[in-house]
């Protein structure tokens, strides 16, 4: 009996130890950061000469009563509307033609994987000479058709989040395909054939059977792009900075912002807070919708 | 046990790393006055000095374009030889991630000993609360900052917090080929052209239709390519009597609309849309393809002379700054002084400002430009200037005139410096550019980024 204890407890304490890298890691470089933001979002901190002191509620109250944070709020929801349903719609097509019997398919899954892989600052140097208001090859198409003014995307304060949120799904549908597609041929082809000698058509055999087998993925998906689509940053940074007009400032660029541009680190914590608890609420909406559409075999 | 273990642990290592972070002397209620700061900025100054022959290392930040040269590696072995005790150790950013660097450092308390900044970036700065008064110190490495400057005056509260490097000179920077293509006259060398006249001679000047699109106008998509012909008019009041924002005076309005004029009407600058699309350069104008530019010292110290880095088949020429028609015959210049600056937190305040003093006597004319500092012999600076600019048949004369030797000059801002001048400029810029793609009115752009700037001028107050 007290053998079998002190086996029990060496093997725990071994498993502390094993445990113990990933433990500091996270300590250090996730909990830290994030009790600092948060402790941070109800003070004021000046390192440079050692002052710190408690501020309360402020820079709360002012993220509620700052028009451009509800602005950074609105376009982030806009982002999150158009990037979300568009990824996984992208992704679900991409790999159900990428499932079915076809030529090169081994070329064409690299060619959906590239941009998945590619630097985003290589992603998005070419989607900016490729949208050129003037001389790209878009423009250029719509003027030779007619289009005597055409868009000017990323400098139009009407286009540019929509654009941004179309290259943010572009980047990352690969990803999406590939885990798409590994679900699709998890089904099992026997559940497939069963409803077509009943009689179901493609719609509903898809609506019935391939759906629901792959829901858990699609749950999966669903919540990493909605993670995503919230800390959208590069294409805001590199692109428009926030621009033309604020029409692009979501809430992680409007974090940058008020943190290095203008030096209110406070105030950029609480915003990161906010965003943080968004994140929990939209995560934990669907968490508790997945009942009813999330089927686990 | 285990599990009690943990949580102790982890919470010693929250509460330790969270009052690290928080300084060494932390005073929590964050009351100390601003006097009692800077008297003890002061006083930690001179109790570093106290200490000047110990072996010290300089940090200093700055800009790449001004550290990443021949030069400066040059003054800095000068430096060193003649000061054995300071070692220097540059930190160099690329000018457009400069101030969130700053921001960073700043903010994480890493100790810098110089920083450099334009007008905007130091006042910033010094409205922060990152800089400490130099005068006292400034006197210990025998300069008077009252007297050493020219009219250099006091930054804040009677105290200096800038050690002046140079003021910019604005000119106006033709390509003479371009105005011999399209025959027509070089601007006169001493007398302005209006701003009117420039946006005629621009329009002339333009040829789109070619292999190459030539337009007759450059300019940056900075503020003062824009709001700067208000400036002139307005005597730079940048800010209304109570230290709000003053951008939507008629004659801002009448800036934004020049500009307007010129690029969207005549067509003769380049649209914004496609300015902003081909990450243009400030640099670019010295590809050939433009007609005139205006710019200040730094076109002729980074690229007018600096040939094997900009070849050209072109001559340029330079002529005042253009004017208001109510301003006409008037040598005009839209003044912004670059400077380095201690911050509060500088380990040897003392050596940085012997650095800095040397930067400005050895160092800036190496960089072509004519520091403020005027124990610095100007006519060198200018013979040697001119000697670099003879073949393209620009005087002696002319650079002294041009280059800061005019008495009669007319200085008024270059930018809005005094209240948050970051958030004003960059605030601006994300505006206007509705404006110039047709999505706002000129009123709309310049009303927003009123009340903008207002909020955050009322914020920057109440901290």
């Amino acid at each position: 009996m007290v053998k079998s204890y002190s086996l029990e407890r060496r093997e725990r304490q071994m498993g502390f130890l094993f445990a113990l890298p990933s433990m500091v890691g996270f300590l250090v470089f996730i909990l830290l950061p994030m009790l600092t933001v948060l402790v941070l979002s109800f003070s004021k901190l000046d390192l440079m000469s050692g002052q710190f002191s408690l501020e309360g509620m402020k820079y709360y109250n002012k993220m509620l009563n700052d028009e451009d944070f509800w602005r950074s709020v609105r376009n982030t929801v806009v982002y999150l509307v158009i990037y979300v349903p568009l990824t996984l719609t992208l992704g679900l097509s991409m790999a159900m033609i990428l499932n079915s019997k076809m030529y090169l398919r081994g070329v064409v899954r690299t060619f959906f994987i590239i941009p998945y892989i590619t630097t985003y600052v290589a992603t998005l140097v070419v989607w900016n000479v490729f949208l050129h208001p003037t001389e790209g090859p878009l423009n250029s198409l719509l003027m030779s058709i007619g289009f005597s003014h055409p868009p000017q995307y990323m400098v139009d304060s009407h286009w540019a989040l929509p654009v941004l949120a179309f290259i943010g799904s572009w980047k990352d549908v690969g990803y999406h395909c590939i885990l798409f597609l590994a679900a699709l041929q998890g089904v099992s082809k026997d559940f497939l054939e069963a409803s077509s000698i009943d009689g179901a058509n493609r719609w509903q055999r898809f609506k019935h059977i391939t759906f629901p087998l792959i829901s858990p993925t699609t749950f999966f998906l669903l919540l990493i792009t909605i993670i995503g689509g919230l800390q959208a940053f590069y294409q805001m940074a590199l692109l428009t900075k926030g621009g033309p007009a604020f029409s692009t400032t979501t809430l992680t660029y409007y974090i940058y912002r008020s943190a290095f541009e203008f030096y209110d680190f406070s105030y950029a914590s609480a915003v990161g807070v906010f965003l943080f608890a968004l994140t929990l609420v939209f995560i934990l909406m669907n968490w508790l919708t997945q009942k009813k559409w999330v089927f686990y075999q | 046990m285990l599990k009690k273990l943990t949580l102790i642990t982890l919470g010693c290592f929250i509460v330790i790393s969270l009052l690290s972070a928080c300084g060494k002397t932390s005073t929590t209620n964050g009351t100390a006055k601003e006097g009692n700061t800077q008297k003890s900025e002061q006083a930690n100054a001179q109790s570093n000095t106290e200490k000047s022959d110990e072996q010290v290392t300089l940090k200093i930040l700055n800009i790449s374009e001004y550290l990443d040269t021949p030069e400066f590696k040059s003054f800095v072995e000068r430096f060193e030889t003649k000061y054995p005790n300071i070692k220097i150790d540059p930190i160099s950013v690329p000018h457009e991630q400069y101030i969130s660097k700053r921001n960073i450092m700043m903010a994480s308390g890493e100790s810098v000993d110089l920083i450099w900044g334009n007008g905007v970036d130091q006042f910033d700065a010094i409205n922060k609360g990152f800089l400490m008064p130099i005068e006292d110190i400034a006197k210990q490495v025998d300069v008077d900052m009252t007297k050493d400057f020219g009219n250099f005056k006091a930054d804040k509260d009677g105290h200096y917090f800038r050690f002046p490097i140079q003021q910019n000179n604005w000119m106006l920077y033709y390509n003479k080929k371009v105005f011999d293509d399209a025959h027509v006259p070089y601007p006169d060398p001493k007398v302005p052209m209006t701003w009117d006249e420039v946006a005629d001679v621009a329009q002339k000047l333009t040829n789109t239709e070619g292999k190459t699109k030539v337009y007759g106008l450059f300019y940056n998509n900075w503020g003062m390519y824009y709001y700067g012909y208000g400036s002139q008019l307005t005597n730079g009041k940048f800010y209304t009597e109570d230290g709000m924002s003053n951008i939507n005076a008629p004659e801002f309005k009448r800036s934004l609309e020049w500009m307007n004029d010129v690029m969207n009407v005549r067509k003769a600058a380049m649209p914004i849309s496609e300015y902003i699309s081909n990450n243009t350069d400030f640099l670019s104008y010295w590809n050939g393809n433009f007609g005139m530019a205006v710019g200040a010292q730094w076109y002729a110290q980074l690229a007018a002379t600096k040939k094997d880095k900009f070849p050209r088949d072109w001559k340029a020429g330079i002529a005042p700054m253009p004017v208001p028609k109510e301003m006409a015959g008037k040598h005009m210049n839209w003044s912004s002084v670059d400077s380095l600056a201690v911050p509060k937190n500088a380990k040897h305040p003392k050596e940085a400002l012997i650095f800095a003093k040397e930067y400005v006597s050895d160092y800036t004319l190496s960089t072509g430009t004519l520091p403020m500092y005027n124990k610095v012999n100007a006519d060198k600076f200018y013979q040697d200037l001119a000697n670099q600019l003879k073949d393209d048949d620009i005087t002696l004369d002319q650079v002294k005139f041009l280059f800061g030797g005019d008495p009669n000059t007319i200085n008024v801002e270059e930018k809005p410096i005094l209240g948050a001048p970051q958030e004003y400029e960059s605030t601006f810029l994300d505006q206007i550019v509705n404006y110039y793609t047709g999505k706002a009115t000129v009123d709309q752009v310049l009303n927003d980024t009123k009340q903008k700037v207002d909020k955050a001028i009322t914020e920057q107050k109440d901290k």
